[in-house]
């Protein structure tokens, strides 16, 4: 019988992550898990860092619980560590789950275009960024390796075309 | 999940599909196995939704199907390959699923046989809504070992259905998880991969003989038995005396005796005719012709010294290679290798560019490919086989063994469907007698019965055998003695 998969996003806010998760949650029938998405769900603070922590871990738990029953789905996640990659990916094999690893390239001059759009539009799981914020995360963020790439079952590269 | 329920469809006068259902599960690997000619083609054609049942359900229950035929049909470059309507970022994730990472502007004809096939999965993958059930029509056919590695891994990863119609037995042994069978219209199917499929096949074989050798038993007693029962009547009536002489008296029971007898005799027949008519089962005919090709041991076949051959650029680097006495010689080595140019060279279809080619004294050579089977196509398949024998009983009974009628003999070879002029020029090759065959992919294109009617025939070859094959099974049955790899730099 086919192991279920795990579709991962890797990319700074404003990379498209949402955008390609929801037509592809949508197309293939799974759930998508989004931290954002739920906390805004529950009425929750996106600012509230603990609360996302925590909120995070518990999406995550129920992730694994319905891979283990052989259900495929896709978690919208940033992933910006490599820590946080490798320990999804190790958990992963462990339990047989295929690993589709979508790794959003976007120039950090398109991202802050394309966040201030975002700011100015709002939206439900929409938290405001500014570019000083963007600036932090980015340096925060851990480009995967082309080493680390290969070591998905299938690996994109999404960037923004010309 | 997908579902086909009672579903019949026929042609003119033929009945193609006869109450045919399947239901199809959530990541499921299904093979569908069949003669080329029993139907396949309309199954997936019913489950695409090209063909409509003449009666029956489909129910796809949401499911979108992605077909990948045989051969590729590609445009210009890679982009153009894609609808033009396709998003990039659906084209940069259709390629990646096939592990293809290449630019867009990619000439296509510039690619391998292994990245058509691959683009070609990416051009299905692609569509809007992406298919949840792929068919795919024997995928194995254009790949060498590395494009099979690549299609097992995909098989896997992809998270929906896959049904593969396929004659690739190695292949559909490693990744089915149930093997359905097409056979005079009905479909039978196995939970398991070749191997079960296989066991089952053997053991539904022998039932069918119990059955068979039963039913003939049954038969021949009840037959005697009714002899017996009229003779006795018989033998009765014409004994029964009375020591009184009363006539009314003997007749009386003779009558009574006769009528007895012959409501048995006739309660027999009944029973007889009540018996179910069970076919003698098919097997496969063993090979009885003693071929010659027998060598001695240590006698030389071929020798290649140091060959090279070019054509645009170099293909074979310094190949050396002895081939002696009955030895079973298998060349791999991934597509472009240059395996086919080497087993032309050795047939003496090619000649090398540099090196030395020694054929032994009396050595007589047969080659044997997909596209080359040594067949006049304008005479009939009799009179290509009269070209090598002339023994007509050892001709008919090779011909038969191959599974080929005297009424296929009477046809024009052109007129033979490409499974029988395989077998064919197999039988042709074997009654030549040749001390080496040579086989290039042989297997290709053969339904599975083809190829064990072929394998068993070779089964009795006594001469030397240089093969390139990615049939693993039937490399298998050769009892390959040494192994050349080519290697491409």
């Amino acid at each position: 019988m086919k192991k279920p998969t795990l579709i991962l996003f890797c990319g700074l806010p404003g990379s498209g992550k949402t955008t390609l998760g929801k037509r592809l949650a949508k197309e293939r029938g799974i759930t998508r898990l989004c931290t954002d998405d739920w906390m805004a769900d529950h009425g929750l603070n996106l600012q509230d860092e603990a609360l996302h922590e925590k909120s995070w871990k518990a999406l995550w738990a129920a992730a694994w619980e319905r891979l283990a029953d052989g259900e495929s789905l896709l978690f919208e996640d940033g992933l910006w560590t490599k820590k946080e990659r490798d320990n999804i990916r190790a958990r992963a094999k462990e339990l047989g789950v295929v690993t589709e690893f979508n790794y959003f390239d976007v120039p950090l001059e398109v991202l802050k275009q394309r966040v201030q759009q975002r700011n100015s539009e709002g939206g439900h799981g929409v938290a405001q960024i500014t570019d000083e914020q963007l600036d932090q995360y980015s340096e925060l963020f851990e480009k995967p390796s082309e080493a680390e790439l290969r070591l998905y079952d299938i690996t994109t590269i999404h960037r923004p075309s010309e | 999940m997908f579902t086909l329920r009672h579903i019949y469809k026929s042609f003119s006068d033929r009945t193609v599909l006869e109450d045919v259902s399947l239901s199809v599960n959530a990541g499921e690997v299904i093979a569908l196995i069949g003669e080329n000619g029993a139907g396949k083609t309309t199954l997936l054609e019913i489950l695409l939704g090209t063909t409509r049942p003449d009666s029956g359900h489909v129910e796809r229950n949401g499911e979108t199907v992605g077909y990948i035929p045989q051969e590729a049909v590609l445009s210009r470059s890679v982009r153009e390959s894609f609808h033009q309507n396709t998003e990039e970022w659906r084209i940069n994730y259709a390629l990646s699923q096939v592990d293809l990472d290449i630019p867009l502007a990619t000439q296509t004809k510039k690619l391998s046989g292994g990245q058509k096939t691959r683009l070609a999965f990416a051009v299905v993958l692609a569509t809007v809504p992406e298919p949840t059930v792929l068919l795919l029509d024997e995928p194995t056919n254009n790949l060498d070992t590395d494009g099979l590695k690549w299609l097992r891994r995909f098989i896997e990863r992809f998270s929906g259905v896959v049904l593969l119609v396929s004659h690739d037995r190695a292949f559909i042994n490693d990744i089915a998880d149930r093997v359905i069978e097409l056979k005079d219209g009905r479909l039978a199917q196995y939970g398991g991969n070749y191997d079960f499929y296989s066991q089952q096949k053997d053991i539904e074989r022998r039932s069918e003989l119990v059955r068979y050798t039963n039913n003939l038993e049954e038969r021949q007693k009840l037959k005697k038995a009714i002899c017996q029962q009229q003779e006795q009547g018989q033998h009765t009536h014409n004994h029964i005396k009375r020591s009184d002489g009363d006539k009314y008296q003997r007749d009386f029971f003779r009558n009574r005796v006769t009528k007895k007898f012959g409501q048995q005799a006739r309660a027999l027949e009944k029973r007889l005719e009540q018996l179910d008519d069970v076919e003698k089962p098919e097997t496969i005919r063993s090979y009885r012709v003693a071929l010659s090709g027998e060598v001695h041991q240590q006698k030389l076949i071929c020798r290649l010294n140091n060959i090279d051959k070019a054509y645009s650029k170099p293909v074979i680097d310094g190949v050396s290679l002895e081939i002696r006495g009955n030895e079973r010689i298998q060349v791999t080595g991934s597509n472009g290798s240059g395996k086919t140019t080497l087993l032309k060279i050795v047939a003496g279809a090619e000649v090398p560019d540099g090196g030395q080619i020694t054929i032994g004294t009396d050595v007589s050579i047969g080659y044997f490919s997909q596209d080359v089977n040594g067949l006049d196509h304008s005479r009939t398949a009799l009179e290509n086989l009269e070209d090598c024998i002339t023994d007509s009983t050892a001709l008919f009974r090779e011909a038969r063994s191959l599974g080929l009628s005297k009424f296929d003999l009477e046809k024009k070879t052109g007129e033979l469907s490409r499974g029988q002029q395989a077998k064919l020029g197999f039988a042709k090759l074997l009654l030549s007698a040749h001390q080496l065959l040579i086989l290039d992919e042989p297997t290709n294109h053969l339904d599975i019965r083809t190829k064990e009617q072929i394998e068993n025939a070779l089964q009795h070859y006594k001469g030397a055998i240089l093969v390139a094959s990615h049939d693993s099974y039937f490399v298998d049955t050769l009892n390959i003695t040494k192994v050349v790899e080519l290697i491409r730099e």
